[in-house]
């Protein structure tokens, strides 16, 4: 279940990309992610671990730049969430592996796969709303309101560090 | 938070400054659904998790080749936990031959998971120290590392072969009967001396013949007495004395005829302290019985090459260890610095036996034939038998043990074979 969700999710991050490039008449961009996405697969293939990450981070900068080039705003919409869900399912599908039970590995896809679907559609369903209604704004309010969502995120970021436990005591032999 | 989730963090700022730096909203906005599931990552990331684990093993000391079973138990005394990982640290020198030594599982507040495994080792002092747990949120964002203590300890003894005892002969016997001639006259088996006939010697100890030689006086037999005797073992484990190789397999060898050699001391009755010198000193003070054999076992069963400056020589052995004039027998490669030591040890009075392993052509076994060089294997065993020659002369007895053949053969020669002080012990051909 999960892999056939994994590949499924390759292609709906893949194929939608390279159409984007197409219908822009960038074929040697569409052809790269075509070839990225392939790459992909060898790497799950192969259990090569530091693929998924990388191809993540390359895809989703694609998906930017798609979206740059005044490709449908469609595409990318369900290009970056299906990268995204590709790079969770290429992780779930490396801790799914180690769950020796059935049990427990039915278990984990009834938890995860739900939720992973309910999540992306929570994301989509926003960003889908920011990209329809269209507000003119000021560079400089633009800037402003940027710099508040960088600075936001570092206190999210800063918040999280701190969240992690100290490490546990423990008597040595 | 684990490396996923910088990875998320690096991509959001990444569309966000891309989006500004092209004024373009839509970039911006495409961070939404990677905001979206790091929050879910935050919502459910777990609370640091209670833990508590628990190791046993079916028997902690054993001879070589027993199979263990190791079981660790894992509890959760906190929270539910989505997913948690439990690695088992199994000490160097186990080898698992059933079961598992991680496990990946979900575990619900209360709940006890535990891991199974079977190990034989080899010789050692095993230590079993703490569980790796990583417990994560079901987008693995977050994380969180923790270490269980879960300490326990294998000894793995070397099995002692049953062997007859070599024969040795201490100045210094003790009080009690045993197998070692005590060089005083009594009741014993060998014939001692003969003196004048006193009031109350028994009828059949008179010698009859000497008697007759002698006029009308009587004389009477007197037998060598049998004691125990104080033996003291120095199990030598100075890495230089092993080629400066950690771990030389001859060590073993040297180890097992060291508990072999205890055991048949011990059997006899014997006073038998246990001294391991090299890396440091380990001990088992001179004791007598099973209790004392068990001892020896246990501080074999740690007994290790190593390397120290402080010992490098025999220099700095402890010798009132050993109660004076009693049995010294040292288990060692030898080198040629030893030679001041051991002759320093027996104008103290001890009787010293030494047991070399012949390292020479242990290791010359280990190199292809073809590619021997036999001149230097030749210079090699003449530098090693004059230095042999040397403790010879200075009244050590000396068994030169060829590790092809068993230490059951050899302490069978010389359990048969009376080695004198001085005399030379070589294996009879």
């Amino acid at each position: 279940m999960t892999r056939a969700l994994l590949f499924s999710a390759l292609v709906a991050s893949t194929v939608p990309l390279a159409a984007g490039y197409l219908l822009r008449g960038l074929v040697p961009g569409a052809a790269l992610v075509l070839l990225l996405g392939l790459f992909w697969l060898v790497g799950i293939v192969r259990r090569w671990a530091w693929v998924s990450p990388t191809l993540f981070l390359l895809l989703g900068i694609f998906n930017a730049l798609v979206f740059l080039i005044q490709a449908h705003a469609f595409l990318v919409l369900i290009s970056l969430p299906a990268t995204l869900a590709a790079w969770d399912l290429n992780h779930f599908l490396t801790r799914l592996e180690m769950a020796k039970s059935p049990d427990l590995r039915r278990a984990m896809e009834n938890n995860h796969l739900p939720r992973l679907g309910l999540i992306l559609l929570a994301g989509i369903l926003p960003a889908g709303a920011a990209m329809l209604i269209h507000i003119q704004l000021a560079f400089v309010l633009a800037f402003v309101l940027g710099g508040i969502a960088v600075l936001a995120l570092n206190q999210v970021i800063h918040r999280l560090v701190n969240r992690e436990p100290s490490p546990p005591k423990h008597s040595g032999l | 938070m684990s490396g996923r989730a910088f990875l998320l963090i690096l991509l959001v700022v990444l569309l966000v400054l891309i989006g500004l730096g092209t004024i373009t909203g839509g970039v911006i906005a495409l961070a939404l659904p990677l905001c979206v599931y790091l929050a879910a990552g935050i919502f459910f990331n777990p609370a640091a998790p209670k833990l508590s684990a628990d190791r046993t093993l079916s028997t902690t000391s054993i001879f070589p080749g027993t199979p263990v079973i190791v079981k660790v138990s894992v509890r959760n005394n906190g929270a539910a936990i989505e997913e948690i990982h439990i690695t088992d640290n199994v000490p160097e020198g186990l080898e698992v031959t059933d079961g598992v030594t991680e496990m990946f599982t979900s575990l619900a507040s209360g709940e006890e998971v535990s891991l199974e495994y079977t190990t034989l080792a080899g010789r050692g002092d095993h230590r079993f120290t703490n569980l790796q747990v990583v417990v994560r949120e079901g987008f693995g964002l977050f994380e969180h590392k923790l270490t269980l203590p879960a300490a326990h300890r294998l000894t793995v003894r070397p099995q002692p072969t049953r062997l007859k005892s070599i024969r040795i002969r201490p100045p210094q016997t003790r009080g009690f009967a045993g197998p070692i001639p005590s060089r005083q006259g009594g009741v014993g088996v060998d014939f001692f001396l003969v003196r004048e006939y006193q009031p109350g010697d028994p009828q059949r100890r008179v010698n009859w013949k000497v008697a007759a030689h002698g006029g009308n006086e009587l004389y009477t037999n007197i037998y060598e007495q049998e004691r125990v005797a104080d033996v003291g073992i120095i199990l030598d484990s100075r890495e230089q004395c092993y080629g400066d190789l950690a771990n030389h397999p001859l060590f073993e060898r040297a180890v097992q005829a060291t508990a072999s050699l205890a055991e048949g001391f011990l059997n006899e009755g014997n006073r038998v302290g246990l001294l391991v010198y090299g890396g440091g000193i380990d001990s088992a003070f001179p004791g007598v019985g099973k209790v004392q054999r068990m001892r020896i076992l246990q501080v074999l069963a740690r007994a290790h090459t190593g390397r120290n400056y402080a010992l490098e020589t025999l220099r700095y052995l402890p010798t009132r260890f050993f109660p004076p004039r009693s049995q010294v027998v040292l288990i060692s490669p030898l080198v040629h610095a030893d030679i001041e030591i051991l002759i320093g040890l027996r104008s103290q009075g001890y009787s010293v036996l030494v047991i070399s392993p012949d390292i020479v052509r242990y290791n010359a076994g280990t190199v292809d034939a073809e590619t021997r060089d036999h001149r230097a294997l030749r210079l090699a065993l003449a530098e090693r038998a004059l230095m042999l020659q040397k403790f010879r002369r200075a009244g050590v007895q000396v068994i030169d043990w060829d590790v092809n053949l068993p230490f059951e053969n050899l302490a069978h020669r010389y359990a048969v074979m009376r080695l004198a002080a001085n005399q030379y012990a070589e294996i009879p051909s």
